[in-house]
């Protein structure tokens, strides 16, 4: 027992006593932590923000519609807004937000040209914070109340159409009973998209002035709603259609079913680059070990000479280890939370997309924090360093202290 | 000169183990990021590849001005022989022919304006995936079949189900209007929404004779071997068919789909990020290994200065070695790093689960990465960089040396 | 007494209102008086529909039956190739049959916008005709002379919300109520497409524009002609003739 106690003592001396050895050792494992907890929070970000930039365009968490909708998006098939009861049902439900809309295939036409759309009859003030629209408005303006009438429509409709900000278009499509109306609207706003699909494809207006166009009094086509936590989407809807069974209630895995597995798909191959990672960082860690256990022949010689026994050599070289791995990842999980709270700002990785200039947008990432991941990561890499330097310290306990010092043994 | 080269050749051998360290760090950086580059280089090519591979192909040979304004008056004359011309290029996989309009298709219930589509049974498989991806009935065997396939989202948009009919209306060649009723042959599930929900498909021969276009197409589409050379095929493609036509344009995948480039590299941003990462990491590893096998050495230094030898000549020493010890990293990281990137090119490199998922889609599950000159260019040389920049503060260190200092140990 | 009617003549001709051989003209009456005189309350037709291009020409005869303000017919007569086939407007909506499939087809929302049979005519532009008078708003901005008869150019602008692509309209009307041009503008100014009246004849027992060209000025040598063989006007054509039912029969 006490010999550990003297084990220790001389650990840290010899540790503190060969600073730059013990810094530069300490370096690459704090530096290695840090990376390792920064990159995990990252990498969860990621695959947490390409589900919601997903289901950010016009998805949402669940999407409510009447029955058969899905299958035939017509006017015809629209529902009444929720009244009080079961919008309270909801709330208590789960349900952080909801938003109303029209939404029903129609034809835009200019002076030349004709596109087929979507239009989009929404509050916008129920959609902000609900969709991409809000914020994506680059020329002109956003409609501010649902019984505005203008239009806003994409970048590259207006390219299709040939057509400019401020000018009307002919809307054509069929109403409530499924005639044929058509309206011009004039263009107020115009927005950008990452996908120029998406800019294409929707014609935004105020909700109000679609359901007095078509007939739909005060009923909806969609209502769109958003939860605390994404994931939660699937169990919620379960909920929730049981709260409304007269609707079909759906989670967007089941609206998007494509990104749901290409967002799975990315998962897993994020958690392999992590691993890259880490390997690349335990290997560091014990490099840098390793080395300054191979420099330190000849000074085990002496310890060995002076009466250390082999066995507590290894003990002694598996002490300082530890204590400088643990120092160092102490230091390594302070420094990554100071790199979280940096990157909580939110990193934006249209840099990397070289193409991406004419992108209004950023495709920006916030770190997600994990339990988890991060015990993970300080475990493992305290594991790693701690046995990679057992390896060597055996050796060098093997050795015969007199070739030891004399620096001819195995070094 | 030589002296010191071969002074710095047997200092490193007479440290085999440190050496080995620094040299392995340096190896594993290049292993590592070769083979991250290679399998993101790889999954690029893929998704390009798997995009234009469902429809749109490489190239596509086209009258000038079609793809802005397709008419259906914009033909290829004499389209079967630009075909076959191209066919015969090595670099081409596959050739077809297409003719193309839009009208007007209806159900019993329901009615859609989409894109007909005449293509060649006999070759539109080796330019598209649709033939390959019918989930309902079969696809076209011979251009004398008479029947229409179209997409699911399409199917179910118009309530129709296999060997239901068909009306298509449409403008013919000559401005009149044409209309067809067909059986459903075939539904596909191309995995691309747009296509699902936008276009049908008939027999080429059915659709010049009731378009009434003469023995002419709309398009020649192109499948090229290795997308890597697209430029080298893009001009080998445009010789024949300047010769062929002077009125005709190729076009290559970037004009034609346009959003694809961006999206996709939007999607790889996430790679590229942790690739620099990885950098990063490694770069700071070589560093360490790099300092701390100067550091070590300092008495060594010391006697070596008090001998006489200026600090000049052991910086220049210290540089050598660890030019030396670079170039053995690197030789060995590219071979590991072949080694390994070949190992995967053979089994194919996937995440957990991406495998199934992605076959739902009819997308390549596995990754199969390649050793080439690109994929590994790119990260020798930032090891390289990395090395040389690590390399500089342990250098600078040696150069502030004197021997009094030295032979204490370091510490003043 | 005097004073006052001065004023009012020169008030009447600042609001675009002139006068005419029997009295002031105000343009929305004068566009609406022209629409009717030209549709009539029904009509019977036979006409040449041809299409020309700059490589290529076609003509199509055909026969067409409206009546009141939202009803039309037209079924076409030859060549064989195009013999039967047949487009009902009633209001907003239009079917067209083929017999070729032997079927009705209802033309949805999506395919509005299309070219009618080739035509530079859409098939809206078919069911099109009495916008101009409802939903825009009319001035008159010049007066003419033409062959000896009075031509009154009306400028007619799109209301906020018509559903019209149109910047605006320009319409010169004889006083005899026949449309001469009717031009349309993009809206930003540019001239898109002229209807022209080329030769005016008796037909039917009233001025009629015997030919009548749709052409595109933005594509060159680009028009569609449209020329009157026979005209019949005031028939008494039953509701159930424009139905989908007739769409197929005869």
């Amino acid at each position: 027992m006490k010999s550990i106690g003297v084990l220790l003592v001389l650990a840290v001396r010899s540790l503190s006593r060969n600073k730059i050895r013990t810094l530069i050792t300490l370096a690459a494992i704090s530096l290695g932590v840090m990376s390792a907890v920064l990159l995990s929070a990252f990498a969860k970000g990621l695959s947490y923000g390409m589900a919601e930039n997903a289901i950010k365009t016009l998805t949402g968490h669940i999407q409510i519609h009447a029955h058969g909708y899905l299958d035939d998006p017509s006017a015809e098939l629209s529902f009444s807004e929720l009244n009080q009861k079961d919008l309270s049902a909801l709330k208590s439900g789960g349900v952080e937000k909801i938003a109303f809309r029209i939404r029903i295939p129609a034809v835009a036409t200019s002076e030349r040209e004709s596109a087929g759309v979507t239009i989009v009859g929404i509050d916008p003030q129920q959609e902000s914070g609900m969709s991409f629209i809000s914020d994506a408005v680059r020329q002109g303006e956003m409609i501010r109340n649902p019984a505005e009438p203008g239009v806003v429509v994409g970048k590259d409709l207006l390219r299709v159409l040939k057509t400019e900000i401020g000018r009307r278009i002919v809307i054509i499509t069929q109403d409530a009973t499924n005639k044929i109306v058509d309206r011009g609207f004039r263009i107020v706003g115009v927005f950008e998209s990452e996908l120029k699909s998406t800019e294409k494809g929707f014609i935004f207006m105020g909700i109000a002035t679609a359901q007095e166009w078509l007939g739909l009094k005060d009923k909806v086509s969609e209502a769109v709603i958003r939860i605390e936590s994404v994931k939660d989407s699937r169990p919620a809807a379960k909920k929730l259609g049981e709260i409304l069974p007269q609707l079909d209630v759906r989670p967007w895995q089941d609206i998007e079913p494509l990104i749901t597995s290409l967002t799975q798909v990315h998962d897993g191959f994020l958690v392999i680059w992590f691993l890259i990672v880490i390997v690349a960082i335990s290997f560091g860690v014990i490099n840098a070990q390793l080395m300054s256990i191979f420099e330190r022949t000849r000074e085990f010689g002496v310890l060995m000479a002076l009466g250390l026994k082999p066995k507590q050599l290894i003990v002694l070289v598996g002490m300082e280890a530890a204590v400088i791995l643990i120092v160092g990842t102490v230091l390594g999980d302070m420094l990554g939370a100071l790199g979280y709270a940096y990157l909580n700002r939110g990193l934006d990785l249209s840099g990397f997309a070289s193409a991406s200039e004419h992108l209004g947008f950023a495709r920006i990432v916030y770190p997600h924090f994990s339990l988890f991941d991060w015990t993970l990561c300080n475990v493992l890499l305290l594991v790693i360093g701690i046995l990679g330097s057992l390896y060597p310290a055996y050796l060098a306990s093997r050795l015969n202290p007199v070739e030891a010092i004399s620096g001819r043994g195995k070094e | 000169m030589i002296v010191t080269l071969s002074m710095a050749w047997r200092n490193l051998w007479r440290h085999p183990r440190r050496t080995a360290l620094t040299a392995a760090a340096i190896a594993l950086a290049v292993m590592v990021l070769t083979f991250f580059f290679s399998v993101q280089v790889k999954s690029y090519d893929m998704a390009i590849n798997a995009s234009t591979g469902i429809f749109h192909g490489h190239f596509q040979i086209q009258r000038e001005g079609y793809l802005d304004d397709p008419e259906m008056r914009k033909i290829i004359p004499s389209v079967n022989q630009l075909r076959n011309e191209l066919k015969k290029l090595p670099q081409i996989l596959g050739a077809s022919v297409r003719a193309m309009g839009f009208g007007l298709v209806s159900s019993a219930d329901r009615s859609y304006g989409a894109q007909i589509v005449g293509v060649e049974p006999e070759f539109e498989g080796s330019v598209s995936n649709i033939p390959g991806v019918v989930i309902a009935g079969s696809y076209f065997s011979s251009n004398e079949d008479v029947g229409i396939v179209l997409g699911e989202v399409l199917a179910r948009n118009l309530r129709v189900k296999l060997g239901d009919e068909l009306t298509l209306m449409a403008q013919g060649y000559d401005g009149g209007s044409v209309a067809l009723a067909l059986p459903i042959l075939g539904i596909f599930q191309s995995g691309s929404a747009d296509i699902d929900r936008g276009l049908v498909q008939i027999p080429l021969g059915l659709f010049q004779e009731f378009f009434g276009m003469p023995e002419a197409g709309h398009a020649v589409v192109l499948r090229v071997l290795d997308r890597s050379k697209l430029e080298e095929v893009g001009a080998a493609i445009n010789k024949i068919v300047e010769s062929n036509n002077r009125q005709l344009v190729t076009l290559d995948w970037m004009k034609l789909m346009p959003g694809l480039n961006e999206s996709i590299e939007l999607d790889m941003s996430a790679g590229w990020f942790f690739y620099i990462a990885l950098v990063g990491i490694v770069s700071f590893t070589i560093l360490n290994t790099f300092l701390m096998a100067v550091l070590e050495r300092t008495k060594e230094f010391g006697i070596i200065l008090a001998v006489g030898a200026r600090s000049g000549l052991l910086t220049r020493l210290v540089l050598i070695e660890g030019f030396f010890l670079t170039i053995l990293g690197l030789i060995f990281g590219a071979l590991l790093g072949a080694l390994v990137v070949g190992y995967f090119g053979e089994i194919g490199f996937t995440a957990p689960g991406a495998e199934e998922v992605l076959k739902k889609w009819n997308l390549p599950g596995r990754i199969y990465p390649e050793v080439s000159v690109a994929s590994f260019s790119s990260p020798m040389i930032t090891v390289l960089i990395a090395s040389f920049i690590a390399l500089a503060y342990p250098a600078y260190r040696v150069l502030k040396l004197d021997a009094l200092t030295g032979l204490r140990g370091g510490q003043r | 007494m005097r004073v006052f009617q001065i004023l009012l003549v020169l008030f009447l001709a600042q609001s675009g209102v002139a006068w005419g051989q029997k009295g002031p003209i105000v343009p929305e009456v004068l566009v609406k008086k022209a629409v009717d005189y030209w549709r009539d309350d029904s009509s019977f037709t036979k006409a040449r529909m041809t299409i020309h291009r700059p490589d290529w020409e076609r003509s199509m005869e055909l026969h067409s039956w409206t009546k009141g303000s939202s009803k039309a017919l037209v079924r076409f007569t030859s060549p064989p190739k195009d013999a039967g086939s047949a487009t009902l407007s009633l209001g907003d909506e239009t079917w067209s049959y083929s017999p070729k499939i032997n079927r009705v087809i209802k033309i949805p929302p999506s395919m509005k916008a299309q070219s009618w049979m080739g035509s530079d005519f859409s098939y809206r532009d078919l069911t099109k005709a009495d916008d101009i008078v409802k939903q825009y708003t009319h001035v008159l901005i010049k007066q003419d002379k033409l062959d000896g008869k009075i031509l009154y150019t009306i400028e007619s602008t799109p209301k906020e919300n018509a559903p019209v692509v149109w910047g605006k309209e320009v319409l010169y009307i004889r006083e005899d109520l026949v449309i001469m041009r009717h031009e349309f503008f993009d809206q930003s100014g540019k001239l898109i497409k002229v209807l022209e009246a080329r030769e005016v004849a008796l037909m039917g027992g009233k001025l009629f524009p015997k030919i009548m060209r749709m052409t595109k000025i933005e594509e060159s040598d680009s028009w569609t002609e449209i020329a009157h063989n026979e005209v019949q006007f005031k028939k008494e054509f039953a509701d159930a003739f424009f139905t989908v039912g007739s769409l197929s029969g005869r």
